[in-house]
């Protein structure tokens, strides 16, 4: 294992790579940030893919908004170490991140990622990076162990400090895949 | 009988002791000793002190390191204890539920769950609760639904989960609990065993700290442990250690007083022996009569029959020149046997009691009395050869001066009774702060330490478990039944203000007709697949998805009730065992109230729910536990005092044996009440034994007396069991832990007291 790596590290050193905290700098030094987003489930259990509209906003250090346009308007925001669900025709529900662990990991994936912070995704994940800075792939792979049993990978695709897309692949075989920018309307 | 033949009884007895002292079950179960006879509430009360949650709860804190450090400390730390069998469940706030209660919960669900009613399983109802579920899919929570989602499209999984995160969360930090303030990391650990075994509770907080070692990131990082059982292991390693090395020190002293007094090494070892017997035939007749011996009669008992150790002395303290030992025994047995029967008589008294350790502990000074007498009368004599001669008393108790002292000590006579007065005037100013009634107090906790459990305890938003409503019923099904019908009048207290909130033992396993009610509206099989195709119309679910939903609903129809040991391993389960007690037959269900403000609005809520206040009641309980041991104290006194007229035969004799040792406990009683001291059983306890040997003191003060010869003997010997007692206990004075101080220094006042007002009053008679 241990050659592996280092024959690994030697190859990658010797195409001048792109390491994952070279990009969490870049992210890091990224301001706030407001994108339009599409996301798109195909799953087994259904007979055409499920679309969802809306909108992710991500305010520094710790906000993150996700708006729900379609099909039905819904609000995700997290905030600090809490996510407060508001739905239409409901009250808003405030739930703990730390008793949702599964949920908390998924948010933390795109929330860290954005704030650039390694070591909260290092939390979570067995962190992987692919590309150049230009065009990178960030490659998460579940190491909490609930996490584990619902999510095999999660990839997330950028430009710059930029997000440009997200595919979830879950143990079950569905693949959540979302385009983020003004061209994913 | 031939000396051979009465060593060997002895031994033979001592050895049928033994045997059924080593056989016997000893018990550290603290309620042993408590009432047999009491209200329900009480008896309640002693369940939770015995096996209550509470009781069992470990808190767990972690310091000293940055937060990230804490937080990855606390889940390593979490993930080895929960590796552990012996402990139930262990929570530091990651990892939410664990697998066993999601598989558990969805395996019950339609019984369980609150939701599940006619309307849920009608067209429309699963209409709404599928589209419900496909905004769920479509959501970040989409990837938590999916592996669940053909099983249970309605949601009920999720809606019994929401019912349990809507409960208040103790504040987080890096995913796990943490007392933000004061930078601590925090878990609880609830242990199988039972909060009264302490060796089980010391082994498994020797595994948490074990387990800490292993798993910190940070040498820095600190543990601290605290709850009941926490402070229970500590003070009793406490109190060990701080009884080895002061029975060591009393035991080396005493050694030298005594040798100094017989000059010989194997006399001392002797004189060891009635005690020693006295004791074991002590144990062994508690265990014949009684099954289990407490552990605390043990060590009561081992302190009651300290008197014993004075037989001895008596014997071997008091032999003349050119006497055999025999002929001693036989010369001081009236006034020795005296001092035996009283003693004996006097824990009698104890026997009446109705709580069983003190029934123990009069048995055991009872029979262990006997037998050291017995010993001391007629196996000592004939064990020690007769060729070791007695030597005389060291020349400064020379016959002159120990006369000279004795009238001048002679002349402060009147002093006695005007100390006991004095003294009883004390205790009468102060008899509304003389006793101490909190049970917490009896073996009190360092403040620093109970500062730090508050703090923990505040920080997990554990509950008040001070206050509790009671539900009493025929089975646990009955108990259910009515919380589920009271349910109603607990959310409007609620509502009202009067508490901020309750729970309930129904709310995690309903009653059998709860789940009965809600089995009944599960359509069969046909139709509920007829209402779900009519509902999934224009969905795009695909139409075979949901075929284990339709099975599960199918099974759930005819499953048998969900009972409680069905739940074994969950969250729900440990609460529904937690809050549901069985009491010799019948059930009492347990409602913990938080932030009770308005306690009248309870009371008058409804006649089958009754309001327990722990504090008041185990207050309660030792009230009556403490004027129970009174009153038999004193009628001990009072059978004492019958005694001594048969043997002595004279009113006056009596006066002249009993009144200076009352005076010494009256005088010593006020003494620690004027040092702000709060009495308790253990002054208690302490004071009989201050009876028993004060009052032999007296005896052999005032024995009779033909010349002077004897006269110095008398008090030679009184001097000598008086120096053993007052080292002994002085010992004890001296320690650190509140329980050994307490008696240590209660004795020891109370014996220089009973020598001093003895050899003032007490005429030799002659």
């Amino acid at each position: 294992m241990a050659a592996v790596g280092l024959l690994g590290a030697g190859a990658a050193l010797a195409q001048g790579a792109f390491t994952a905290g070279e990009l969490m700098r870049g992210l890091a030094a990224t301001g706030d940030s407001a994108t339009a987003f599409v996301e798109t489930r195909h799953s087994s259990a259904l007979k055409t893919p499920l679309v969802t509209t809306g909108e992710l906003r991500y305010v520094r250090p710790a906000r993150l908004e996700r708006r729900v346009r379609t099909p039905v308007e819904e609000r995700y925001v997290v905030e600090g170490d809490d996510v407060t669900i508001e739905r239409k025709g409901g009250a808003p529900r405030t739930v703990s991140l730390a008793s949702q662990p599964a949920l908390g990991a998924f948010l933390e994936s795109i929330r860290a990622t954005l704030r650039g912070d390694l070591a909260t995704l290092r939390r979570f994940y067995r962190v992987e990076i692919e590309g150049e800075p230009a065009g990178w792939t960030l490659v998460l792979l579940p190491s909490d162990r609930e996490m584990a049993d619902l999510v095999s990978v999660i990839r997330i695709t950028g430009a710059g400090g930029r997000l440009t897309g997200m595919e979830v692949v879950e143990t079950s075989g569905d693949r959540v895949v979302t385009r983020f920018g003004e061209g994913a309307r | 009988m031939k000396r051979g033949a009465i060593v060997a009884l002895w031994i033979a007895g001592a050895v049928a002791c033994a045997w059924i002292a080593v056989r016997a079950t000893y018990t550290a179960d603290l309620t042993a000793f408590l009432p047999k006879s009491v209200t329900p509430a009480q008896q309640l009360l002693i369940a939770q002190l015995r096996d209550g949650i509470a009781a069992r709860l470990v808190l767990i804190g972690l310091e000293g390191a940055d937060d990230p450090a804490l937080a990855a400390t606390s889940r390593a730390l979490a993930e080895r204890l929960r590796a552990i069998d012996r402990f139930a469940y262990v929570a530091n706030g990651a990892g939410g539920l664990a697998k066993r209660d999601r598989d558990v919960l969805l395996e019950h669900r339609y019984q369980l769950s609150p939701g599940v009613d006619a309307a849920r399983f009608t067209a429309a109802g699963l209409r709404a609760a599928l589209e419900r579920t496909l905004e769920l899919l479509a959501s970040p929570a989409g990837t938590l639904v999916r592996p669940t989602l053909a099983r249970d499209p309605t949601g009920e999984l999720a809606a019994l989960l929401a019912a349990h995160a809507d409960r208040a969360q103790p504040a987080t930090r890096q995913g796990v609990w943490f007392d933000t303030e004061r930078r601590r990391a925090l878990l609880t650990a609830e242990t199988r065993a039972p909060g009264y075994d302490l060796d089980a509770q010391a082994a498994l907080q020797a595994e948490i700290a074990a387990a800490f070692a292993a798993v910190r990131t940070d040498p820095a990082m600190r543990l601290v442990l605290s709850g009941p059982s926490v402070f229970a292991v500590q003070s009793r390693a406490a109190i060990e250690r701080d009884a080895w090395r002061l029975a060591l020190v009393a035991g080396i002293g005493v050694a030298v007083v005594l040798y100094a007094a017989y000059r010989r090494a194997a006399l001392v070892a002797f004189g060891a022996l009635p005690v020693m017997t006295g004791l074991l035939a002590g144990v062994a007749a508690v265990a014949t009569a009684f099954g289990p011996v407490h552990g605390i009669t043990l060590g009561f008992g081992a302190t009651l029959i300290g008197e014993a150790a004075d037989y001895s002395t008596y014997l071997f303290a008091q032999r003349a020149r050119g006497e055999t030992l025999a002929g001693t025994a036989a010369r001081v047995w009236p006034t020795l046997r005296l001092a035996v029967l009283t003693t004996m008589f006097g824990a009698l008294a104890m026997l009446f009691s109705s709580f069983t350790g003190l029934a123990q502990l009069g048995l055991l000074t009872f029979a262990g009395a006997l037998a050291a007498g017995v010993v001391t009368r007629y196996g000592l004599p004939a064990l020690v050869p007769g060729r070791w001669s007695r030597t005389d008393p060291p020349p400064v108790l020379a016959p002159a001066a120990l006369g000279r002292l004795a009238r001048a000590v002679r002349k402060l006579a009147a002093l006695v009774p005007v100390a006991l007065l004095a003294g009883a005037a004390v205790l009468a100013l102060r008899h509304a702060t003389l006793w101490e009634n909190d049970l917490a107090n009896l073996n009190p906790i360092p403040e620093a330490e109970k500062a730090r459990d508050g703090e923990m305890r505040d920080a997990l938003g554990a509950p008040d478990v001070r206050n509790l409503l009671v539900v009493a019923g025929a089975s646990r099904e009955a108990v259910l039944q009515r919380f589920e019908e009271l349910e109603p009048a607990l959310a409007q207290l609620v509502a009202r203000g009067a508490i901020r909130g309750y729970d309930t033992p129904a709310r995690y396993l309903p009653s059998a007709a709860a789940q009965r009610a809600r089995q009944a509206v599960l359509p069969e099989r046909a139709e509920l697949s007829q209402r779900l195709a009519v509902a999934m119309q224009g969905l795009p679910f695909r139409e075979d998805l949901f075929a284990p939903f339709l099975e599960d609903v199918e099974r759930a129809r005819g499953a048998p009730p969900v009972e409680a040991r069905d739940l074994d391993g969950t969250l729900w389960g440990l609460a529904a065992r937690a809050l549901l007690v069985e009491l010799d037959g019948r059930w009492a269900g347990l409602a913990p109230l938080s932030g009770v403000s308005d306690a009248r609005a309870l009371a008058g809520l409804d006649p089958a729910m009754s309001l327990l206040d722990l504090k008041a009641e185990s207050d309660a309980m030792v009230t009556a536990y403490r004027d129970q041991s009174l009153a038999l104290a004193g009628l001990g006194v009072l059978v004492i005092a019958a005694v001594l007229i048969l043997g002595l035969r004279s009113a006056r004799a009596v006066i002249d044996v009993m009144l200076p040792v009352l005076a010494a406990i009256v005088v010593t009683a006020a003494a620690l009440a004027a040092a702000g001291t709060r009495l308790s059983l253990l002054h208690l306890v302490a004071a009989l034994l201050v009876l028993g040997i004060g009052t032999n003191y007296s005896l052999f003060f005032s024995r009779f007396a033909p010349d002077d010869d004897e006269r110095l003997r008398n008090a030679y010997s009184v001097l000598v069991a008086a120096a053993t007692t007052l080292i002994a206990f002085g010992a004890l004075a001296t320690s650190g832990t509140a329980i050994l101080q307490a008696i240590g220094t209660t004795v020891a006042l109370g014996a220089a007291l009973s020598l001093a007002f003895a050899a003032a009053w007490s005429q030799p008679r002659s």
